[in-house]
């Protein structure tokens, strides 16, 4: 049964959308006065306009946007590459650049990459296939290969919340995020404190994560131990069993500084389950301030990120760089972050 | 840190869409024209082997790329599915999105992602780009259930599969929400709830809201008890004085002993609602939700939910539009997938206080 009356056998064979030619021969004009109606180009009465318009509405015609691109070498599409959209972080970020590149015009192509560096290298393939006017990077793992070819192939490129100096950047400064967590930790009292890292991070992030937590330890006179900074991987044998024998041995860790809201959210669990109070045993510090971290069940202590700032930056710094061309240096902007304080961080017993 | 080797070319050479390689290099390169290097790289027409391998090792040694646009505007479509989606930060939508993603790239398909925000105007206007954009389908994870919206699409001769919420008017996957709803009923009664409240708002996607509300009312009926339902838009924004009005909902007398919510965020946030106001879970009020987000399942929140089964929705969802979309048949007759909700009991329900 078929509600619109096309045959049964559900081939829509003789359908064909109308076109441009269609639509210069019912107003009576040519096909470049149609074109021009519908850019908003050239000069065109208003009567033939009016009759133009008509015949678009009559018909049913939409101009097609990949034959308008091809001529204007345009796509109007942005790229989104993302590490992990089950990371409300993330999840957070990629709505509010939806939201406001869509003011802007553009579409956004949204690609997961989990934070492998092979589906990262495929997914900006299959963007630039599609002829991205841009792409914005929320997560880059660091292959030089992939930034590489980027640039190689003068695409503009936006880092929103991850770094590299070839490239316009808007991110909170690790360092100071990192240093701001560990000196709310010095500031209760805590000296034994471990570093939990994500494993979607990749080697770049993390590596540049790291050092901005052994650089605050020393800062505050701390000597950062290599064993106590861990990758916190939740399968059988990954690094959650590392933590956890860390805590249960002679000299416990008794504060930890996540990479982020989800891995410290993710940890309070994996502790308070092997019997360790937050914050009574362990105080835990996150990095991000998703919304759920600010529920009284989590109160996670975090620093936070700026999201409307980062996203309303990275879409203008984007817009900019493809607007007004290629080859201007790259512009870069550090956020400032903010700790929040609630109740996953206390003094040490 | 090793950053001593500039990466940027020195030079800037001219706008990087003029100065790609094109099919006319490598049909130059390897010596064959333009059509069988097309042949080739669309794996039509037939090439002998040798051929074949001198295409593919011209087409390396160039590091040409075929052009989507040209290549769609020869099929009149691109490779690409839209996927629209209520919200975003609400992550059980956020989860689909990226189940979509990952499966859809494995059959070679790009996603356009749309976010509505659960507004009809917005929806209309992700819709219209999209088929400009000449997507082959369109996913909607969140459906308003506007008539318009499915005429432009049926119009453009676009397929489209709604994923997590029913429409008999076209392709649809979801769970059996009013069954769900019940199920959720029937776990606080027999509990021994009796005043049982739904709460709902304008995230729960319009026909979801309805078919939970719907099987909700019908449970209470079924026994005997009379429906209550409200707006948890009331005090979401963080009114203190909505959170005030919760308090003395629940404190009256006759007050509802148990919450059923339109969702799982919706759960949640009430309970953080409630604790705010002085009021324990699951001691003085019982919570369920519904879909199942892996923040319920964290020990702290332990959410009582109705989970919906969120590989088999987006796994069944992009097979009947790639169905739809490999035999281009639009007008056939929709197909709906029922799948079965579950209920998942943890520590946000109990018996009411006596």
């Amino acid at each position: 049964v078929t509600r619109d009356g096309i045959g049964g056998d559900g081939r829509d064979a003789a359908f064909r959308r109308p076109t441009i030619n269609d639509v210069a021969a019912l107003s009576g004009v040519s096909k470049s006065t149609v074109s021009n109606v519908m850019r908003g180009t050239g000069s065109v009465s208003a009567a033939t306009r009016t009759r133009v318009i008509e015949a678009v509405d009559t018909l049913g015609y939409r101009p097609n946007a990949t034959a308008r691109n091809l001529v204007m070498q345009r796509t109007n599409l942005i790229g989104v590459v993302v590490g992990d959209l089950a990371n409300a972080f993330d999840a957070e970020l990629v709505k509010r650049i939806e939201q406001r590149a869509s003011a802007a015009g553009y579409t956004t192509l949204v690609c997961n990459t989990g934070g492998h560096a092979d589906r990262e290298g495929s997914r900006i393939e299959a963007l630039l296939e599609q002829r991205v006017d841009g792409i914005a990077l929320l997560d880059f793992t660091g292959d030089r290969a992939v930034l590489s070819q980027l640039l190689g192939e003068r695409v503009p490129v936006a880092m929103v919340s991850c770094w590299s100096e070839y490239a316009d950047c808007v991110a909170v400064d690790d360092m100071v995020g990192v240093a701001l967590a560990v000196q709310h930790l010095v500031e209760l009292g805590h000296q034994r404190i471990a570093h939990a890292v994500d494993p979607l991070m990749e080697a770049t992030t993390r590596r540049a994560r790291i050092e901005a937590f052994e650089r605050a330890m020393l800062r505050s006179g701390l000597p950062p131990r290599s064993e106590w900074t861990v990758v916190c991987d939740p399968s059988e044998g990954g690094g959650d069993a590392d933590m956890l024998a860390l805590l249960d041995g002679d000299e416990p860790p008794t504060a930890i500084v996540a990479a982020n809201d989800y891995t410290a959210i993710r940890l309070m669990e994996l502790l308070e389950g092997a019997g360790h109070a937050v914050p009574g045993d362990v105080s835990l510090v996150g990095i991000d301030g998703i919304d759920i971290a600010g529920l009284s069940r989590i109160a996670l202590t975090t620093v936070a990120q700026p999201r409307d700032e980062l996203a309303s930056q990275a879409v203008a710094l984007l817009l900019d760089r493809i607007e007004s061309g290629y080859d201007a240096p790259p512009k870069q902007h550090r956020l400032r972050p903010a700790l929040i304080v609630r109740k996953s961080t206390a003094p040490p017993r | 840190m090793e950053a001593s080797k500039p990466l940027k070319p020195a030079a800037p050479p001219p706008r990087w869409a003029s100065q790609r390689p094109t099919i006319v290099d490598v049909a130059n390169l390897s010596g064959v024209s333009k059509s069988t290097v097309s042949n080739v790289i669309r794996s039509s027409g037939r090439v002998s082997d040798a051929t074949r391998r001198r295409v593919l090792d011209s087409i390396e040694a160039l590091g040409y790329r075929p052009n989507a646009l040209a290549r769609d505007l020869v099929r009149r479509r691109a490779n690409t599915i839209g996927v629209l989606v209520g919200d975003l930060a609400n992550t059980f939508y956020a989860g689909l999105v990226k189940l979509m993603e990952v499966q859809a790239s494995q059959t070679a398909y790009t996603t356009m992602v749309c976010n509505t925000d659960g507004e009809l105007a917005l929806e209309r206007a992700r819709v219209e780009i999209l088929l400009e954009r000449a997507v082959l389908g369109v996913v909607l994870l969140q459906f308003s259930g506007d008539r318009t919206v499915l005429d432009e699409l049926r119009d453009a001769r676009v397929p489209a599969v709604v994923v997590s919420c029913h429409d008999e008017r076209v392709d649809c996957v979801a769970v059996d929400d009013r069954a769900g709803m019940s199920a959720a009923v029937e776990h606080l009664y027999d509990l021994g709830h009796r005043a049982i409240a739904h709460v709902s708002g304008h995230l729960v996607e319009d026909t979801t809201r309805a078919a939970r509300a719907a099987g909700y009312e019908e449970a209470m009926r079924k026994r005997g008890l009379s429906p209550q339902l409200l707006d948890a838009d009331d005090w979401e924004n963080g009114d203190p004085a909505a959170v005030r009005r919760l308090h003395e909902l629940v404190t009256a007398n006759d007050g509802p002993t148990a919450f059923a919510a339109g969702n799982d965020v919706m759960a949640v946030r009430l309970i953080d609602s409630l604790e705010a106001a002085g009021v324990r879970v699951p001691e003085d009020v019982s919570v369920i939700g519904f879909d199942g987000i892996e923040l319920g399942a964290h020990s702290r929140i332990a959410l009582t939910t109705i989970s919906q089964p969120r590989e088999e929705l987006t796994t069944r969802g992009l097979e009947l539009l790639l169905d739809r979309i490999g035999s281009g048949s639009v007008a056939a007759p929709p197909r709906c997938v029922t799948l079965e909700p579950q209920l998942i009991v943890r520590h946000s329900t109990a018996p009411p206080r006596t």
